[in-house]
């Protein structure tokens, strides 16, 4: 008897027997906790002889822990990880190749897209990273500061160019006290874009992969945005606080900001908090000479090397990723979810909150669009992403030139 | 009376001029320090006030007094998330704190008078390393623990937060104590000694009763240091039902998702409350502790 086309390949690792326990540890509050709690409980009403430990913890944190964790050999078997941790740990080892699982039927990949697979792979082909949760970024803009000044937005396909013009021209229509732009570095994803739509990598391996004239030229535009006083001023942005809700622009004080799109919720509570009733739009992000840039970080989750129990952390890795009701409580809670299939009924799903269907159409979006992948050396935050933040409040603030900003850059990434 | 009157008047007008140049002093001396004061405890009253206001509606205002009050931050906070309220988080940590005074007392102390009371060889050089292990920075020794605490088999469980308690590790407490035990003096030893004590009954019956400011500071201290303490618990403590209230506290930030501000708000405005009492209580002693043994 064959087994109906439809039914997916991971059924028959399900239905084996699954027993004994792993510990799982994510990045996340209380709302995200609580929803995974159920999830587990869900889990384990089906498997009664298996045992889903939970260890969540806050993002800061969840990292400091993790890598202690690794450091002594007690990792957790199911952790959450990202792109650009992810080269600390595969780097060391730590983490499975997941590949002879998939060939195995025991987890399914069949429902997200291969950009997404590719790109959770490492240099030698290995996957380490199952993508669950899209985290694509974009131009968030306050449509209300629009309408008031009467200004134009860049249409679809709008370039860089377009970008850094509109941000200098809206500038002198817009009330005092409001700027054009905010940080540029809230996230290395707009530099990782211009990069990426120029046609090159962040790494070539343990060097930098795009020439010092591309960077010189970003932080030539932002010093000229910055000079005619497009952009808040340097010695605000050092005080800025770092959730999306207490931001700048959730107040009302810029008029566009790169956030990833699944911070859409917090922006949106940000700006009801702040008393206003500003309405917020999304732009996708603009285009390089060489098309699309972006690159799109995903939640995924990574099973430890040292795990001893395969089996149960394929099948609960396979149900966190594809199972319809465990998608429905968890409602893409930290990323737009990458199956394909559950995407499709979540957009169309009436009951799904404003703030996500804005992320879910956004990675739609995005995913039609296409994206380029990276992949990333050990130390990425510090040698990219700190790095960045550095160099270009040095350039606000006056004290390097954009081309010895570039030096700087070029010199501590490639240490 | 009249005569009364007019013998008692200049009396009155100096009693009064006395008095009126007492009050501006009073109030020149008092008033600046009680506007510091308020401008020191301002941001602890805008912490109780946001933690009455609806849901994080506080974050961004400037006023003490929430315009509505509710407790809706206090009763989600403390209902916690799944099936662990936040009062599991407050009977860890109180567990961990207590069982922690009890292992510095009793530790810290016997380290403390072999450190002032007895000889015995390299007294000197062990007493320089114990005050080196105060110079060593956490991060140098955290995870050559943890692979110690790991192969032990003891990772979430509360033994590598309280077991270390119990060997005077906390070198500071050891050389606040020995300080003070220097300071009592000899003779009383002498006095015990030749009534026929040995060490065991000098330490309890002479040493411990003259120590009570010592303990007190340390017994505070401790407190206040395992009750604040968000590394070791983070560490060691992997399972939700085990976490204590600083583990707790940080649930409710999330920077990749949403925040329960005001939760998180209510939740510290309890977690401050034994802080508090604490050292309310304790204030006398701990300053006459600190005073007297020089560790300022």
């Amino acid at each position: 008897m064959t087994l109906p086309t439809f039914a997916p390949v991971a059924a028959a690792a399900q239905e084996q027997e699954l027993s004994g326990s792993i510990r799982f540890s994510w990045y996340g509050g209380t709302v995200r906790n609580q929803k995974i709690d159920e999830m587990v409980a869900l889990f384990e009403d089906r498997h009664p002889g298996a045992t889903i430990e939970q260890e969540p913890m806050d993002w800061m944190a969840y990292w400091e822990r993790l890598s202690v964790q690794a450091a002594g050999d007690n990792m957790p078997c199911l952790v959450g990880m990202l792109p650009f941790n992810l080269p600390d740990y595969a780097s060391r080892n730590l983490l499975l190749d997941m590949q002879p699982l998939v060939d195995e039927g025991m987890i399914d990949l069949s429902e997200i897209s291969d950009s997404l697979i590719e790109a959770s792979r490492t240099r030698d082909g290995a996957l380490l990273m199952l993508p669950y949760g899209a985290a694509p970024d974009t131009i968030t803009y306050n449509a209300t500061l629009v309408e008031e000044a009467g200004l134009e937005v860049p249409g679809d396909g709008y370039t860089w160019d377009d970008y850094f013009d509109w941000l200098a021209s809206s500038q002198e229509h817009l009330p005092n006290g409001v700027w054009a732009a905010d940080n540029p570095t809230n996230n290395p994803d707009l530099l990782l874009a211009y990069i990426g739509s120029h046609g090159y990598q962040a790494f070539d391996d343990e060097q930098l992969g795009f020439p010092r004239e591309l960077l010189i030229a970003w932080f030539q535009e932002w010093a000229d945005l910055a000079e005619m006083g497009a952009v808040i001023p340097p010695d605000m942005l050092s005080e800025e606080p770092g959730p999306h809700e207490m931001s700048y622009f959730a107040e009302g004080r810029a008029l566009a900001s790169n956030r990833p799109a699944n911070a859409q919720p917090a922006l949106h509570s940000g700006v009801a908090q702040s008393g206003s009733d500003a309405r917020l739009e999304t732009l996708l992000y603009p285009l390089g000479p060489e098309g699309v840039g972006d690159f799109v970080p995903v939640n995924s989750l990574s099973i430890a090397a040292s795990c001893k129990n395969l089996p149960l952390a394929a099948a609960f890795a396979d149900f966190f990723l594809n199972d319809p009701e465990a998608a429905a409580i968890f409602v893409s809670d930290n990323g737009a979810v990458t199956n394909a299939a559950l995407l499709a009924e979540q957009i169309a799903d009436p009951e799904t909150p404003e703030g996500s269907r804005i992320l879910l159409e956004v990675f739609e979006a995005v995913n039609e669009r296409g994206s380029v992948p990276q992949i990333f050396p050990s130390g990425f935050q510090t040698r990219f992403t700190e790095v960045h933040r550095r160099m270009i409040m040095e350039v606000f603030f006056g004290s390097l030139t954009p081309e010895e900003a570039a030096d700087a850059f070029f010199a501590e990434a490639e240490q | 009376m009249a005569n009364a009157e007019q013998i008692s008047e200049p009396g009155v007008a100096q009693r009064l001029l006395f008095s009126r140049s007492t009050v501006a002093k009073k109030l020149a001396f008092h008033g600046p320090i009680v506007v510091l004061i308020v401008a020191l405890l301002y941001p602890m009253l805008w912490l109780v006030g946001a933690s009455f206001a609806p849901g994080s509606s506080a974050v961004g205002s400037l006023p003490i007094l929430p315009e509505r009050a509710t407790l809706d931050n206090y009763r989600d906070g403390w209902a916690g998330v799944g099936n662990i309220g936040f009062s599991t988080y407050f009977v860890n940590s109180m567990a961990i704190s207590l069982i922690s005074i009890v292992g510095n007392l009793f530790s810290c102390t016997m380290a403390a008078y072999a450190f002032a009371r007895m000889e015995f060889p390299m007294k000197r050089t062990l007493f320089a390393l114990l005050l080196l292990t105060i110079l060593l920075p956490n991060q140098v020794t955290v995870i050559p623990q943890y692979i110690i605490f790991n192969a032990l088999g003891m990772v979430n469980t509360y033994g590598p937060l309280l077991i270390p308690k119990f060997t005077a590790v906390d070198a500071f407490y050891t050389f606040l104590l020995v300080q003070f035990i220097r300071g009592i003096p000899q003779s009383l030893d002498e006095a015990a000694r030749i009534d026929g004590c040995g060490h065991a009954r000098i330490f309890f019956w002479i040493i411990l009763p003259l120590c009570l400011p010592a303990l007190a500071t340390t017994a505070v201290f401790t407190f206040i240091y395992s009750w604040n303490d968000f590394l070791g618990p983070l560490l060691y403590l992997n399972s939700p039902d085990l976490y204590t209230v600083p583990l707790g506290l940080s649930q409710f930030m999330d920077a990749t998702g949403r925040s329960m501000i005001g939760s998180l708000f209510a939740m510290s405005v309890l977690s401050l409350v034994p802080l508090v009492v604490i050292f309310a209580v304790a204030q006398r002693l701990l300053t006459t502790g600190i005073a007297t043994t020089g560790a300022k």
